[in-house]
């Protein structure tokens, strides 16, 4: 037990049982404690087992044992510093302190302690001896802090509270709370300091509130009043107050509360303005909101999206009926689900359709909510969104698909990298890849390889610019065939105009290329001789002009026409003629450079275009086509002959531009073949003048018809066998004002070419004809008059009819009119030629051929015509005498002549060896200057009348 | 080929510019086409062999445009 100590050893026996008893006793701690050793030099027993540590322990180092192991952390510290304090503050004396602090027991419990204390220190100021007595003051400190508590929350709530407070005593405020203060702008003090409740209403109230006050005080209850308060500045507001009687320390009194109803007002706004809040909502939604009353199933309500979606105004939707809203047949539907929604909550929305007051129907997702008024109204709130744009939207994307998969061009769609995403059948069809081999893919693998990387590039550059492209481009098939597409590429963006996708569709167009070819084919190139055409040629004209003017060269330009080509379409048929013509052409085109170009401008009109061609070089070609060209056509069994006459005109002397070259080279070949065929002619510019010559002269003949400047001249045939006048051919012959005689051969293939001949052709046979009647009504001999007719009087149709009014008009005899035709009428060959020869030949009219030896006559063919006579070309006769070949020609168309049984008459006669020699040939008759000109009418029938009197004699 | 930009007047909406496109890839020799709403232009590569801008001018305005070569 305790160790023995200096108090226990000192002291009466007596006094020491007291010590003993008041050291033993267990409600306080006795100690004297050495600080400079840091162990108690005695210590209550009790300490030992309040702590459960040995009494050892604290005689040896209780002072750190406590501190380290029981104090309270927070205590430690304050407690030290407090003890040396004291300590430094007054060195070397001794001080008395009563400290508060916990301490943990044995059991961990908190245990307050007060500990009245002794310190002695050293004269150093440092604590050495500490003695006391520690009492246990956790009870009543307890009850201290749960008092200071319970006043703490009395407070709190005081404050708190958002009702004014207030207690008074003898007619005088005794406690205000905080609320009450700022309700009425005083500080407690103020309140407190002898102001009266009345002070704080309105002055008309302050008596009838001091009433009150007293009435309270003397017991009295009542219920809760408004009164009119008044704030410290003097402003007004309406309040509230509930009082009731008290006894405040014995004395009466009264408590109560202050409610400050303006706060309460502003509750009532909220509300109303929650109202307003909800109608603005309510109102404003983009929704349908309809309110029914469940029971009648009538609407109460509809806000303008309500009118808007059911096109009602809101006085017709309020008292309609639910089902109303809905297509009736589905009407009991829609209202049911409604009802089941409202009662059982949630769900996905339902789908359903309204009708409107115009009757249509619109697709909706409706939602609903069950609503209980005050009143116990059940109600249901209705709402409609309007989804008939995404229903369309949807109905749209279907169609998209299906337009997709149906349409006739193909469809490939990519993501913003290029990608494939998606193909339609038709792409498939077209590229030959199936959709998984597209899929992944970019659209690189249809590349056929004819493009350009620029081409495509170029093509990126527009798409991306201006979000479009369509051109046509060349894509190649799965299995290589290469093939042209039109193309569109559009870009699709999103809404933040980011690229989604590439779409693009294309259309074969193969077909269409086809088709472009042939009318290139048709615009540009003959289709008989497949040789481009005029306007082929100017372009290549106008393209190798520009180059030869830049590079100053020269070049040709040959105007090729064919002699007497008419003569052989007349006498074998247009398919011989053609055969003949694709035969020049080929000839032609394999007579020049790659570089030129040959064309056909039409009928037997070619033109040779020769680029960077020198004088001598462009004579040579013309030289070279002379000879190709005039070698014999194998055609039909017969061996054709046909010569070319050539015109060129030469850039840049002869003209700059296309139009005035071709001119020019034609003008050169109208003098070649005047210069007698068969030969080339460099343009001069004289050749302006002939070729203007000749429009002047069209118009000339024209009017030389109509003012009747025609007449004609009859040349003599003479019966060789007895030197009489046979016949004459009758020679027309033009008289204009101006120029005078105008020789034939200068005007017929005018009137030829113009169509002209026919009307001259006309007059000619009717004058003819008068005039041998007139002459064998005068008396004279009766002579054959021979009227030439040209080929294309006989193609009219009109011959045999104007014959036949002619014969009758004149009244001549047919046997004296004498038709000369040329070997082309005669060969032309149709039935029709046949027929009307036959005709012609039965009423007694003559037919001779006309330049026999010239043509094509087909002997064979020749038999089966009426003809009665065949007239030696002059050019055979001029000759006859020094030339064998003419001599041998002359001799054997008269010898094959009289075999047919036709008689034989030879033209151009000028010399008596000449008629020598035709006599010796039995030639039956002759015609030429030998005899006479071609003699005006009354020439010739003076001659006549000379012959009658010579045969008279 | 050559290339030609022609001036329409009267597009108002893509349509309208899907309509003069439409019109002139239909013409021969059109290799190539963009038809501007923002320029009010048709930009056309065409071959010259095939086809005259004076039938891009006609297709335009048998369309209801305006055309300017």
């Amino acid at each position: 037990m305790p160790a023995e100590n200096d108090i226990g050893a000192t002291g009466s026996s007596q006094g020491e049982a007291f010590l003993r008893d008041l050291l033993d006793a267990p409600e306080h701690i006795l100690y004297r404690l050495d600080l400079v050793r840091g162990g108690f030099d005695y210590i209550s027993p009790i300490a030992a087992t309040t702590f459960g540590v040995s009494e050892e322990d604290l005689r040896d180092h209780g002072l750190a044992l406590l501190l380290e192991k029981h104090f309270h952390p927070d205590d430690v510290a304050p407690f030290r510093q407090r003890v040396r304090e004291l300590c430094r503050r007054t060195p070397g004396q001794t001080v008395r302190v009563a400290l508060d602090h916990r301490l943990f027991d044995r059991y961990g419990e908190i245990v307050w302690y007060r500990n009245s204390m002794t310190v002695v220190s050293g004269p150093d100021g440092r604590p050495t001896l500490a003695s006391g007595v520690v009492v246990d003051v956790s009870a009543r400190r307890k009850s201290e802090l749960a008092l200071r508590e319970s006043e703490r929350k009395y407070r709190a709530t005081m404050d708190a509270l958002q009702v004014g407070v207030f207690m008074i005593q003898d007619g005088k405020f005794c406690f205000v709370n905080p609320k009450l203060c700022e309700m009425f702008g005083y500080s407690e003090a103020e309140l407190l300091s002898g102001m009266e409740p009345a002070d704080t209403v309105a002055p008309e109230l302050r008596a009838i509130t001091a009433e009150k006050i007293r009435r309270r005080a003397a017991g009295e209850r009542e219920g809760p009043y408004e009164s009119t308060g008044v704030r410290k500045d003097g402003t007004r507001f309406p309040i509230m107050i509930l009082g009731e009687p008290s006894e405040l320390d014995g004395q009466p009194g009264s408590v109560g509360t202050v409610i400050d109803m303006s706060v309460q007002r502003s509750v009532e706004q909220a509300l109303k303005d929650a109202t307003e809040r909800y109608s603005v909502l309510f109102e404003g939604a983009h929704e349908a909101i309809i309110v029914v009353d469940v029971e009648s199933d009538l609407l109460i309500d509809a806000n303008v999206g309500a009118e808007l979606l059911f096109r009602h105004p809101h006085e017709e939707m309020v008292g309609r009926r639910l089902s109303g809203l809905f297509p009736p047949e589905r009407s009991e539907a829609f209202r049911r689900a409604l009802l089941e929604r409202a009662l059982h909550g949630h769900g996905a929305p339902l789908e359903m359709e309204v009708l409107t007051a115009e009757g249509s129907l619109i697709a909706v997702e409706a939602g609903a909510n069950a609503m209980e008024t005050s009143k116990g109204q059940h109600l249901v709130q209705c709402v409609f969104h309007d989804i008939q744009q995404r229903k369309q939207a949807e109905q749209e994307q279907k169609l998209a698909a299906l337009v997709f998969e149906t349409s006739q061009e193909s469809i490939l769609v990519t993501d913003a990298r290029g990608n494939i995403i998606s193909v339609n059948g038709v792409c498939q069809e077209m590229n030959g890849y199936s959709a998984a081999e597209l899929i992944g893919q970019t659209p690189r693998i249809l590349r056929s390889g004819r493009h350009s990387p620029e081409f495509y590039a170029a093509m990126w550059e527009t798409i991306n610019a201006t979000g479009h492209w369509q051109g046509e481009v060349w894509n190649q098939r799965r299995n290589g065939e290469v093939f042209p597409v039109w193309l569109r590429i559009s870009v699709y963006r999103d809404a933040s105009g980011k690229v989604r996708n590439y779409v693009g569709t294309a259309t074969d167009i193969s077909e269409r290329l086809a088709a472009q070819e042939r009318i290139r084919q048709l615009a540009y190139f003959d289709p008989l001789t497949n040789l481009p055409n005029r306007r082929m040629l100017q372009d290549r004209a106008q393209q190798a002009l520009a180059s030869a003017e830049r590079e100053h060269k020269q070049l040709a330009l040959l105007f090729l026409d064919l002699d007497h080509f008419k003569t052989i379409n007349d006498s074998l048929g247009h398919s011989a003629g053609d055969r003949l013509l694709r035969e020049v052409a080929r000839r032609l085109s394999a007579s020049v450079r790659r570089m030129d170009t040959v064309a056909r401008l039409g009928g037997d009109e070619f033109v040779v275009l020769l680029t960077e061609a020198t004088l001598e070089g462009t004579a040579e070609v013309a030289r070279k086509i002379l000879d190709v060209v005039a070698r014999p056509y194998p055609v039909d069994q017969h061996e054709l002959g046909v010569t070319p006459s050539v015109g060129i005109s030469v850039f840049p002397q002869d003209g700059t531009d296309f139009e005035t070259l071709l001119k020019h080279a034609d003008a050169a070949m109208y003098r070649a073949k005047e210069s007698g065929r068969n030969a080339y002619q460099f343009f001069t510019s004289e050749m302006n003048a002939a070729a203007l010559e000749r429009l002047t002269l069209e118009n000339s003949l024209r009017q030389g018809i109509e003012r009747g400047e025609f007449l004609l001249y009859y040349q003599p045939q003479v019966e060789v066998s007895s030197g009489r006048i046979v016949g004459a051919e009758a020679l027309v012959r033009w008289r204009h004002p101006m120029i005078g005689m105008v020789p034939p051969g200068k005007f017929i293939p005018v009137a030829e070419v113009s169509g002209l001949i026919v009307v001259i052709g006309d007059w000619v046979l009717r004058e003819a004809c008068r005039q041998n009647k007139a002459w064998q009504d005068e008396g004279l001999p009766p002579i054959r008059i021979a009227v030439n007719i040209s080929s294309v009087q006989f193609r009219g149709g009109q011959l045999e009819k104007s014959v036949r009014t002619v014969l009758a008009d004149t009244a001549l005899a047919a046997e004296w009119l004498e038709l000369e035709l040329t070997e082309g009428i005669v060969m032309g060959g149709a039935n029709e030629t046949i027929d009307t020869l036959q005709r012609l030949s039965s009423i007694g009219v003559k037919l001779a051929i006309d330049d026999f030896g010239t043509g094509y006559s087909s002997l064979s063919y020749l038999k089966r015509f009426p003809i009665d006579k065949l007239k030696i070309d002059q050019s055979f006769v001029r000759d006859i005498v020094g030339d064998p070949d003419d001599w041998a020609i002359a001799t054997a168309v008269i010898s094959m002549g009289h075999s047919l049984r036709l008689s034989v008459i030879a033209e151009g006669v000028e010399h008596a060896e000449q008629l020598e020699m035709l006599e010796s040939q039995g030639c039956d008759e002759v015609q030429g200057y030998y005899f006479s000109a071609p003699l005006p009418a009354e020439g010739f029938a003076e001659l006549l009348r000379q012959q009658r009197f010579l045969n008279e004699d | 080929m050559k290339s030609l930009v022609i001036g329409v007047g009267g597009m108002t909406c893509q349509g309208c510019a899907k309509s003069v496109g439409d019109v002139l890839q239909e013409l021969p020799g059109v290799v190539q086409l963009n038809v501007s709403l923002d320029s009010g232009n048709a930009s056309v590569v065409y071959d010259e062999t095939l086809v005259e801008p004076e039938r891009f001018k006609k297709a335009i305005e048998d369309a209801g445009f305006d055309a300017a070569l």
